[in-house]
C-alpha cells in the first residue's frame, strides 16, 4: 500500500506534471518547426495514412505543423495549458489512432513524426505514441505551477 | 346796666368847645398824615384824646390781622392793669363790642360807657377805664380805645363823646389811608421787583436766543453732515464729502484732511485751498510714515478708538513737515489701525475759532466718525462679500471636480469592477478547457499556416489540383479489361512504390508521383503515345491516378483514362493481380 502510495504521489506530482509539460512542449515545438518548412512531405505522410480525406490532406499540412508549434510554446510559457494540452493530446490519440490502424492494416507507411523520411511504422511506435497520450493526461490532470499567466493575474490583482 | 351808644357825629358845631375840638381833630389830621406808623397813630390819636378832653389815663390798641397779636401803647395806666388788657384784648373786644364782628360796614366805630359788670372775666373798671370805643377797619383789623376819667369830672359830655368819635372815624381814616399808602408801597416795590425780572427775563431770553441760534447752528451742521455723507458708501467719498461740509458751516479758507487706513491699504489725503504737501516732494506713504512716527513720539495724541482731540498749536507742529499749517486742528482714531488729521485754516469773517467752534468741531468729528466707521463697515462688508462670492465660485468648481471625479470615480470603479471580472473569468478560464481557447489556437495556427505556406516558395496547393482541371476520362473495370485485351493497355500503377511492391495489377508498372520525371524518363519515354495508358491508384487521402493521368497527358500522350476501381475492382472482377 505504502509503494501504492508513494507511485501515486509521485505520479501525481505537479513537479512530474511540469517535466512531463515541458518535454511534450519540446517535442512538439521540434516536431512543428521540422514539418513547417517540409509542408509537402508532411502532406504526403498524412496521405500515406490514408484517413484524411484527399481534400483534407495538404491543409492538414499547412496547418498542423504551426497548431503544434503553438500548443508547445503555449506548454513552455504556461499560458492556457489546459487548453493546449488538449489539443495536443487529440494529435497524438489521433496520431495513435492513426498508427494503429495502419498497423492493422499493415501499411508500409513511415511514422513521420518528425522527419518525413523515418521509420516505418511500429508497435514500438504505437507504444510510444501511448505513453505521450498518458503523459498529456497527466498534465492536465496534475499541471499547476510555474504558469506564466499566474504571475500576470498576481501582478493584475495587486494592482 | 347803664350803657350809653353813640354813633357818628351829632350834635351844635358852632359852640367854643366845639370849635376846640374841632382844631384838635385837624391837628391830629394833619399829625396822622405825617405818620407812617400804625402804633404812632394810634398812640396820636390817644394823646389827642387825652390831651384835648383832660383825662386822666387811657389805652389804645389794634390787632394785627392774624388776630394773634397785639399793639397796644398806654398812657397814666398801671403795669398791671396794662397786662391784663393786652392779654384779655380781644376778649374785650368781643365783650363789649360783639356788633363789630357782625356789622356789614367796613369801617365802624362804637363807644360805649363802662361800668362794672359781676360776671365779666375782665373788669376795665377796675383798671380805671370809664369809657371805651371800639373800631373795626376791614374784615381783619379791629382795635379798642379806653379812656380813664378825666381831671375834672367823671362823666363825659355828648360834645365830648361826639369828639372822641369824630377822632377815631379820622383815626380809622388814616390808618386806611396808612395802609393803602403801605399797599401802594408794597406794589411799588413789587412793580420794581418785576421790572427786574422783566429786565432779568430779557436777558435770559438774550441767552437763550443766543444758545437757541448757537444749537440751531449746530443741528443744522449735524443735519448737513447728516445729509451729504448719509448717501456715501466709499470711506474716501465721506473724507472729501466731510472736509466741504467742514467748510461750509465754519466758513474756513481752506482744510484738509488726512485719513490712513493700512488695514484696508487706504491712504487719503483731501485738501482745499492749502498747499499739497506731496508738491513738496512727499509720497503718502512718506507723510504716513511721518506721521505715525510723530503719534508714537508724543503720548498725548495716542488716543483711543473713535475718539478725537484738539491740537495744541505745539503738537500741530509736530505735523508740520508732513501737513499743511492750519488754524485749528484735530487728530482722530477710527479703530485700532485707522486714524487720521483734520486741519481748517482761518475763517473768512476773520473771527477765530472760540470754545464753541472748538467743542462742536470736536462734536462734527465725532459724527464723520460714526459715519467713517459705517463706510468702513460696508468696505469691509462689500470685501467679505466678493471673497465670499469667490469662494462660492471655487466651491462650485470644486463641487463640479469632485462631481466629476465621483462619476470619474463610478466609471472606474464600474471599469475596475470590469477588470476585475474579466480577469477572475480569465483565471478560472485558464483553469479550465475552454472552447474559445482551444479556437483561438486553431485559427492562429490555420491563419499563421496558410499565410508562411502562401509566402513560402516550397508552399503547396491547398485546394486539391483536379478540382482545378478538366476532369479525366474514368473507365469501370470492363473497359479497363477490354482496353488491356483489345487494345493492349498499359496499367499503370500511380501509388508510391511500398504499396505497389505489396499488390498491383498484373503487368502493371509503377510511376509514383513523387519520381514520376525520373520514372518516366526511364521507362515511359519510349512508349508509343497512341498506345492506351490506364491510370489506377488512389486511396482516401490521395488520388494518385488523377495526377499521374493528367501528367501522361501533358506529355502527349493521347489515350490516358483513370480506372478508379482499382486493384479492388480488378481482383474482383476475375483479372490477375501481382504477387
Amino acid at each position: 500500500m505504502k509503494i501504492l502510495a508513494v507511485a501515486k504521489l509521485l505520479v501525481t506530482h505537479r513537479y512530474l506534471a511540469l517535466a512531463l509539460r515541458l518535454y511534450i512542449a519540446g517535442l512538439f515545438i521540434y516536431a512543428g518547426m521540422y514539418k513547417i518548412n517540409y509542408t509537402a512531405e508532411f502532406s504526403e505522410t498524412i496521405a500515406s495514412y490514408r484517413m484524411v480525406p484527399y481534400w483534407a490532406v495538404n491543409f492538414m499540412a499547412v496547418v498542423m505543423p504551426w497548431i503544434e508549434l503553438i500548443c508547445g510554446i503555449l506548454l513552455v510559457c504556461g499560458i492556457r495549458v489546459r487548453s493546449a494540452i488538449v489539443i495536443v493530446g487529440f494529435f497524438l490519440v489521433l496520431f495513435t489512432v492513426g498508427i494503429a490502424i495502419n498497423l492493422l492494416w499493415n501499411a508500409p507507411i513511415s511514422c513521420g513524426c518528425f522527419h518525413t523520411l523515418g521509420d516505418a511504422i511500429s508497435w514500438r511506435t504505437l507504444v510510444r505514441d501511448l505513453i505521450w497520450v498518458a503523459m498529456a493526461l497527466q498534465v492536465y490532470f496534475y499541471d499547476s505551477i510555474f504558469h506564466m499567466e499566474k504571475k500576470f493575474d498576481t501582478f493584475i490583482k495587486e494592482i | 346796666m347803664n350803657e350809653k351808644t353813640i354813633s357818628g357825629m351829632t350834635g351844635p358845631l358852632f359852640s367854643g368847645r366845639r370849635y376846640f375840638y374841632r382844631r384838635s381833630i385837624c391837628d391830629a389830621r394833619l399829625e396822622f398824615s405825617q405818620i407812617d406808623s400804625r402804633e404812632k397813630i394810634i398812640e396820636a390819636c390817644l394823646l389827642t384824646a387825652i390831651g384835648t378832653l383832660g383825662i386822666t389815663c387811657g389805652f389804645s390798641g389794634i390787632t394785627h390781622p392774624d388776630r394773634n397779636t397785639v399793639q397796644l401803647v398806654s398812657r397814666g395806666l398801671e403795669a398791671g392793669g396794662l397786662a391784663v388788657i393786652k392779654k384779655k384784648f380781644q376778649a374785650l373786644i368781643q365783650r363789649y363790642f360783639p356788633a363789630l364782628i357782625t356789622t356789614p360796614y367796613a369801617f365802624h366805630a362804637e363807644l360805649r360807657i363802662i361800668e362794672a359788670a359781676d360776671n365779666s372775666l375782665v373788669q376795665l373798671m377796675d383798671t380805671g377805664i370809664r369809657i371805651c370805643i371800639g373800631w373795626r377797619m376791614g374784615k381783619d383789623i379791629s382795635g379798642m380805645i379806653g379812656l380813664g376819667p378825666k381831671i375834672i369830672s367823671d362823666t363825659y359830655g355828648d360834645d365830648e363823646i361826639n369828639f372822641l368819635l369824630n377822632l377815631t372815624d379820622n383815626m380809622i381814616f388814616y390808618l386806611q389811608s396808612l395802609a393803602t399808602r403801605r399797599r401802594m408801597q408794597d406794589l411799588k416795590q413789587e412793580l420794581n421787583t418785576e421790572i427786574f425780572r422783566s429786565a432779568d427775563l430779557s436777558l435770559a431770553m438774550d441767552v437763550a436766543r443766543k444758545n437757541l441760534d448757537h444749537t440751531l447752528f449746530r443741528l443744522s451742521g449735524f443735519n448737513d453732515i447728516f445729509n451729504e455723507l448719509s448717501a456715501l458708501k466709499e470711506s474716501t467719498s465721506v473724507v472729501d464729502a466731510f472736509l466741504l461740509v467742514l467748510l461750509g458751516i465754519f466758513g474756513a479758507a481752506g482744510g484738509y484732511i488726512f485719513y490712513v487706513d493700512p488695514a484696508m491699504q487706504t491712504t487719503h489725503m483731501t485738501c482745499r485751498n492749502l498747499d499739497m504737501v506731496e508738491g513738496k516732494g512727499r509720497s503718502p506713504e512718506q507723510i504716513q510714515k511721518g506721521i505715525a512716527q510723530a503719534v508714537e513720539a508724543n503720548r498725548v495724541l495716542q488716543i483711543n478708538p473713535m475718539q478725537a482731540i484738539i491740537l495744541s498749536v505745539q503738537q500741530m507742529d509736530c505735523f508740520k513737515p508732513f501737513l499743511p499749517k492750519t488754524a485749528i486742528g484735530i487728530i482722530f482714531r477710527l479703530d485700532e489701525t485707522a486714524m487720521g488729521i483734520v486741519g481748517l485754516d482761518e475763517r473768512l469773517i476773520q473771527t477765530p475759532y472760540g470754545e464753541k467752534e472748538r467743542t462742536l468741531f470736536l462734536a462734527f468729528i465725532k459724527n464723520f466718525l460714526v459715519f467713517l466707521k459705517n463706510s468702513k463697515s460696508f468696505e469691509t462688508i462689500q470685501i467679505l462679500h466678493q471673497d465670499q462670492e469667490r469662494k462660492n465660485i471655487e466651491l462650485e468648481k470644486t463641487i463640479q471636480a469632485l462631481s466629476d471625479s465621483s462619476r470619474t470615480i463610478v466609471r472606474l470603479e464600474k471599469a475596475g469592477e470590469r477588470i476585475k471580472a474579466a480577469i477572475t473569468k480569465a483565471m478560472v478560464t485558464s483553469r479550465k478547457v475552454s472552447v474559445m481557447d482551444m479556437s483561438l489556437i486553431l485559427i492562429a495556427g490555420i491563419v499563421l499556416g496558410l499565410v508562411y505556406n502562401f509566402a513560402s516558395p516550397g508552399g503547396i496547393k491547398v485546394i486539391p489540383g483536379e478540382w482545378l482541371r478538366p476532369p479525366m476520362v474514368h473507365v469501370e473495370v470492363q473497359q479497363a479489361r477490354q482496353l488491356l485485351e483489345i487494345r493492349q493497355a498499359l496499367f499503370v500503377d500511380a501509388r508510391p512504390a511500398e504499396f505497389f511492391n505489396q499488390r498491383h495489377i498484373a503487368g502493371a508498372r509503377n510511376l509514383p508521383l513523387s519520381l514520376f520525371d525520373f520514372v518516366y524518363m526511364m521507362q515511359f519515354n519510349q512508349e508509343d503515345v497512341a498506345r492506351p495508358i490506364v491510370v489506377y491508384g488512389r486511396n482516401i487521402s490521395r488520388r494518385y491516378d488523377e495526377e499521374i493521368a493528367f501528367r501522361l497527358l501533358e506529355r502527349g500522350h493521347e489515350q490516358v483514362v483513370v480506372f478508379p476501381g482499382g486493384i479492388k475492382a480488378w481482383e474482383e472482377s476475375g483479372m490477375g493481380v501481382e504477387p
